[in-house]
């Protein structure tokens, strides 16, 4: 294709891109290197890299990075498992009871996540339904404490995140061949050997879709660490984004708190980059 | 092999069903209840002005003269249920001739966001009406972002009787004698409590918390009637901050000085500390640190909390009979005192509607519109769901409100209107809670707080 050819399909979408995100990204890097608050909004204080300093020096931030790199290795992981797991039983059933459970499994995903999260902790207060099962089940009672919330956050973000696996998951099944399967029953495979042979390799660049966004979702963990802990400090439970959201809200910080979006853009790109890397040698490889 | 998959498969459905649906059915609860109230206000204001040829003879209506031009007001704020009525009121402008009335009711911290980024920016003000509470007159008056409404309100004392609301409540949004909002919402904390406990127990109303403490030892901490004795709310970051402020500023101390120097980690603060432990310990027990004020509401109206020194505008629904029947027997009486002659542990909050400096509509149209939504016969209605601001209201509001009104003229008073507090309630939100854990002691969190407010007031310039 030539060069005039790519930029008069792609130039909309470059031009929309550069409005959208490339303007605020360098407008947030040049506020992060600035004193900024709302008293001073149009008249912010240069003070360099100060910000960024001050973010990398400051120990909240690193215990909020430490906990959003633990919602991450947690969720990532189990959303996809579950997500394939639940793909692999409704491409067993039959079309007619699959749509029921698919669209059954699809309503955390299609709920507004700041009302799933209230939803969902108005199950764990007292007067909860769950509260009321936990207590009657175990004859104790359910306590918030820095354990069982960071479980309900992981939970929550498990039971919001999956159905997008599931979807996508069940998406790439049913582009799978029958025919290798059945291929592989003849010559004697067992469920396992068909699954770890056959349909893992089948879904592997689904599969890295999948890391991507629910990587990227995950470090960006905010409504239901909101909701769920309302910014308590004993529950130890302080994100990336909340932590950000604080310094700008409650304290005011917007040039601190631009340093640390751009810092928190920076790790995402750090986990990221060598995914997006692996995943176009895949595509040039399949081509 | 099929029906086990069948049955995974509905074991997963019944999961992820609970979690949703389950919730689903109770949660919209509280928002459904102003939302279905509002047409039925929208239906029925059209009748009167039909019907009634000479709007000022309908007090109730919004007796304005139509503006000369299209005019659009638009007011933001948040949404409580008497914030609600407010925003009700106002809409009746709407039926002006020329009068195009918006109302925004966000979130709190989400209004008080949009508030901050319209107007720090400079230019035209996108609203005509911003709703406040104390802290935003310390920190958007003080930013010069509000308008002085000293003028409108002199020329209209006597026609709106503005002299009906106390003192107490424009200085609360008074800075250096300029008056920046029109009170529309008093607050303030109170003992609720279930009248018959206390006489089949043969308890007598607590003056102090040291007598709250003792009634805590008779009704039992462990006593399976009960989720816990007593009640304060110490859910949240922000939640240890305002029980803080009203037992320091009760125990003699305050939070900063004139140079908005520190003052909490002093005596006074750690003793208001230690008397949070002392509450917490002997009357709530582990449960009491994630016991919020809605479920302290929720457990009185259903009878599973005996008592709470909560907040009057929660005490607006206890009356209700839609939401409990123990209307009744739950009695109400002034805030506890920390000793027999300090101030009573109620500080006093006051919402406001205020006009933004920048606005580009006539101040004085914009200003009578909000009168016209808080005039007598406004508040008086408005009594009914919560605490209004003007003296010849309080006849007409609920049962709590002589013990409310108690608390307001013997507590604590006000924040001070410094824009450095809001640092000061960050920074202890910060830290207090970590006394409850063990973490940190008393005065060590004070400490850290104060280290931290410092750093930070001096960072934006407060401190010298």
């Amino acid at each position: 294709m030539r060069r005039s050819t790519f930029f008069r399909f792609a130039g909309p979408s470059i031009f929309i891109m550069t409005l959208l995100m490339l303007i605020p990204l360098i407008m947030a890097i040049y506020l992060g290197m600035n004193y900024v608050t709302y008293n001073n909004v149009t008249q912010p204080q240069w003070v360099g890299l100060r910000n960024y300093i001050e973010v990398l020096q400051d120990n909240r931030f690193w215990q909020s990075f430490l906990f959003t790199g633990g919602y991450m290795l947690f969720v990532v992981p189990a959303t996809m498992i579950v997500g394939f797991g639940v793909a692999l039983l409704l491409d067993q059933v039959s079309t007619f009871t699959r749509g029921i459970y698919l669209s059954l499994f699809l309503l955390p995903f299609v709920i507004v996540p700041i009302v799933g999260t209230l939803m969902f902790k108005q199950l764990f207060e007292p007067s909860g339904l769950l509260t009321y099962l936990y207590q009657t089940i175990l004859g104790t009672k359910f306590r918030y404490t820095e354990v069982s919330v960071k479980v309900l956050i992981l939970l929550y973000g498990l039971w919001y995140v999956a159905p997008f696996a599931l979807v996508t998951y069940f998406a790439g099944l049913q582009t799978l061949s029958k025919d290798q399967l059945e291929a592989a029953s003849i010559d004697g495979a067992s469920v396992w050997q068909k699954i770890r042979h056959i349909v893992i390799p089948h879904l592997r660049s689904l599969t890295i879709l999948i890391l991507l966004i629910s990587t990227m979702d995950a470090y960006r963990v905010f409504d239901s660490v909101f909701v769920l802990t309302e910014m308590n400090p004993i529950y130890k439970a302080d994100t990336v984004m909340t932590y950000t959201f604080q310094t700008a809200v409650t304290v005011l910080r917007l040039g601190k708190a631009n340093a640390m979006a751009i810092l928190t853009i920076v790790g995402i790109m750090i986990v990221l980059i060598p995914n997006l890397i692996q995943s176009y040698r895949q595509q040039v490889e399949e081509r | 092999m099929k029906s086990t998959k069948f049955l995974l498969l509905s074991l997963l459905v019944i999961a992820s069903l609970l979690l949703s649906a389950c919730g689903a059915t109770e949660e919209p609860a509280a928002p459904t209840e102003p939302a279905a109230a509002e047409p039925t206000e929208e239906a029925a204001a059209p009748e009167p002005t039909e019907e009634v040829a000479e709007p000022e003879v309908d007090p109730s209506a919004c007796n304005l003269e139509p503006p000369a031009e299209d005019t659009e007001i638009n007011m933001i704020g948040w949404s409580f249920p008497i914030t609600d009525f407010y925003a009700d009121e106002l809409m009746k402008c709407d039926d002006v001739e020329n009068l195009d009335i918006n109302t925004n009711l966000l979130a709190s911290a989400d209004a008080k966001e949009q508030v901050r980024l319209a107007l720090s920016a400079g230019g035209d003000s996108p609203y005509d009406i911003v709703h406040s509470a104390n802290a935003g007159v310390a920190e958007w008056a003080a930013a010069g972002w509000m308008m002085p409404l000293n003028d409108l309100v002199e020329k209209y004392w006597d026609e709106y009787n503005l002299g009906d609301i106390p003192e107490i409540a424009w200085d609360g949004a008074t800075i250096d004698g300029q008056i920046y909002g029109v009170p529309i919402v008093a607050n303030t904390f109170h003992l609720i409590y279930r009248r018959d406990v206390w006489d089949e127990m043969g308890l007598d109303v607590p003056e102090t918390f040291d007598d709250v403490i003792d009634i805590c030892g008779t009704i039992g901490l462990d006593n399976p009637d009960w989720d816990m004795p007593f009640a304060i709310n110490l859910s949240a970051g922000w939640a240890w901050e305002i029980e803080f402020f009203q037992l320091l500023r009760a125990y003699g101390g305050d939070y900063i000085d004139e140079n908005n120097n520190a003052l909490f980690n002093s005596e006074a603060g750690v003793k208001a500390l230690e008397m949070i432990l002392e509450i917490a310990n002997n009357c709530m027990g582990p449960d009491g640190y994630s016991y919020s004020l809605d479920d302290q509401e929720v457990a009185l109206e259903l009878g599973t909390l005996p008592s709470s020194n909560n907040w009057a505008s929660r005490a607006a629904n206890m009356s209700d009979p839609e939401r409990t029947d123990l209307g009744d027997v739950i009695d109400y009486a002034p805030a506890p005192r920390v000793s027999a002659d300090s101030p009573r542990v109620a500080s006093a909050w006051n919402d406001f509607y205020m006009i933004p400096a920048s606005v580009t509509n006539d101040p004085d149209l914009i200003f009578r519109i909000i009168m016209e939504a808080a005039d007598e016969q406004s508040q008086q209605e408005a009594a009914a769901v919560g605490m209004t601001t003007r003296a010849s209201a309080a006849e007409y509001g609920g049962p709590y409100l002589p013990a409310a009104l108690q608390s307001l003229a013997e507590g604590i008073g006000a924040y001070s209107k410094s824009q450095a507090n809001g640092i000061v309630q960050a920074k202890l939100a910060e830290f207090l809670p970590l006394v409850g854990t063990g973490e940190l002691t008393p005065q060590e969190a004070l400490d850290a707080a104060a280290a931290a407010y410092t750093e930070e007031a001096t960072a934006q310039g407060y401190i010298e």
